[in-house]
């Protein structure tokens, strides 16, 4: 596993997100709100597995982890 | 227990706003559960989730979690062959309020997070914002958590350990205790009516008792306590990017992580996931995700004695997993003629997921059920 990727990866995400930025009005959201992409409706699923996985992996964060918080490591 | 855990099968949630015009509070209760098994443990946890919203932009958020872990591990202070039941009890409460700027929106708010279980308590506190611009369609997030945890330790098996007046000796008491400040980052962009791009990055840093208060390393001439470094700095990086096609009503959406601390751990999780809308009403998601970490730089299989660090920790050796997952969520707008109508507008969702692991911790199951519902 290469160890420099990650870090080459993040100007390309950065330059990614703000050169397509777009501002869209409420009535152009229509395929945002289907519950296909709507990754908020996910949280109370993630949260849990989020816990799992830091229970059982060495990385931590991201995807709304946050580390710690009981024995179980 | 069990039956708890099987009626926690069911589950309710679901998102609201709150309702400007009529000036009424609105919100959404959330019922769910969950359970994960592996050769050495099983996890039954459910837990409801609720949140209110006044019409002013004040949110009330709430959460309660019952985690019932049977465990063989000695990584849990069985010193023998034998399983036990330990419950785990955690709270979190959070409250935030959205500030209309003209051309953006300052969401503010603070959370607090209480855990508890016979050989460990632990309590977080986080303060966050968010300003929305362009219409909500650009999102910064800022947050910080501060984390303190009480460690104890617990023997179970054996003997009991009673002194002369009868009293339990098997709970050691305290044996250290473990802060951490959470900082993190996080861009929401949309990009088109048809995809959206996260990004973020967090930083974590621990110290304290980062070690396991019961496992034991190999050494040359038996077993020590574990002795892990006293603080860990971790870093992550994180990106979603989701496109919907219309013509197929299919989403896909590609995650990724990297991970990198200075205990020489590094990891990368890859994820996508493809959601199938089917009609309006129903979604069948599908998941692939791998992970790939690095070894710590004290992990030994066998130490000879004269080493700084001893571990017994298998996150802190080589190893990857996969993990193949199965989602189907239903809305139940099909109620709306019957007497269960109020219901219309909840969802149920039913996962499983099957984990395969390189680690000693063997394959495992994850598997999950809510049902949402707004109010």
């Amino acid at each position: 596993m290469s160890r420099g990727f990650p870090i080459r990866l993040l100007p390309l995400l950065l330059v990614t997100a703000l050169g397509g930025c777009v501002t869209l009005a409420p009535y152009e959201r229509e395929y945002l709100t289907t519950p296909a992409m709507n990754a908020e409706s996910e949280e109370g699923e993630g949260d849990f597995q989020a816990h799992v996985f830091d229970s059982r992996e060495g990385a931590t964060g991201g995807h709304g982890s946050t580390g710690g918080g009981c024995g179980c490591n | 227990m069990r039956a708890l855990a099987f009626l926690s099968v069911l589950f309710v949630s679901g998102t609201a706003l709150a309702d400007e015009a009529s000036g009424t509070w609105t919100g959404a209760l959330e019922l769910r559960g969950n359970y994960y098994w592996e050769t050495s443990t099983r996890v039954m946890a459910p837990e409801v989730r609720a949140r209110l919203e006044s019409p002013e932009g004040v949110r009330i958020d709430a959460e309660y979690l019952l985690d019932a872990i049977t465990s063989a591990s000695l990584a849990a202070g069985v010193q023998e062959d034998i399983r036990f039941t330990e419950i785990r009890n955690q709270g979190m409460l959070g409250v935030s309020r959205e500030f209309d700027l003209g051309d953006a929106q300052l969401r503010l708010g603070t959370s607090g997070r209480l855990s508890e279980e016979p050989d460990y308590f632990a309590t977080g506190i986080t303060t966050y914002g968010a300003l929305s611009l362009n219409r909500r369609s650009t999102i910064l997030s800022a947050s910080l958590t501060y984390i303190h945890d009480n460690v104890g330790a617990v023997l179970r098996g054996g003997p009991p350990r009673v002194d002369d007046t009868g009293r339990d000796l098997s709970d050691r008491g305290r044996q250290g205790q473990l802060e951490g400040v959470n900082a993190g980052l996080t861009l929401n962009q949309v990009l088109s009516p048809v995809a959206t791009l996260v990004v973020g990055y967090s930083f974590l840093h621990n110290w304290g008792f980062l070690q396991n208060a019961y496992r034991r390393a190999a050494v040359a001439n038996g077993l020590v306590p574990e002795q892990h470094p006293n603080t860990r700095s971790r870093h992550t990086l994180h990106g979603r990017l989701a496109y919907f096609v219309p013509e197929t009503q299919t989403a896909f959406h590609l995650m990724y992580r990297a991970y990198l601390d200075d205990w020489q751990v590094a990891a990368i999780t890859p994820e996508v996931r493809v959601y199938q809308m089917i009609g309006r009403d129903a979604v069948v998601r599908l998941r692939y995700r791998y992970y790939d970490q690095t070894e710590s730089f004290f992990y030994d299989p066998m130490y000879d004695g004269t080493e700084r660090f001893f571990t017994a920790d298998q996150k802190m050796e080589s190893f990857h997993s996969h993990l193949l997952g199965v989602q189907l969520r239903v809305g139940l707008s099909f109620l709306g003629r019957t007497p269960l109508a109020f219901l219309e507008r909840s969802w149920l969702d039913l996962s499983f997921n099957y984990w395969f692991q390189t680690s000693r911790f063997g394959d495992a199951i994850l598997s999950q059920v809510g049902f949402r519902t707004p109010f």
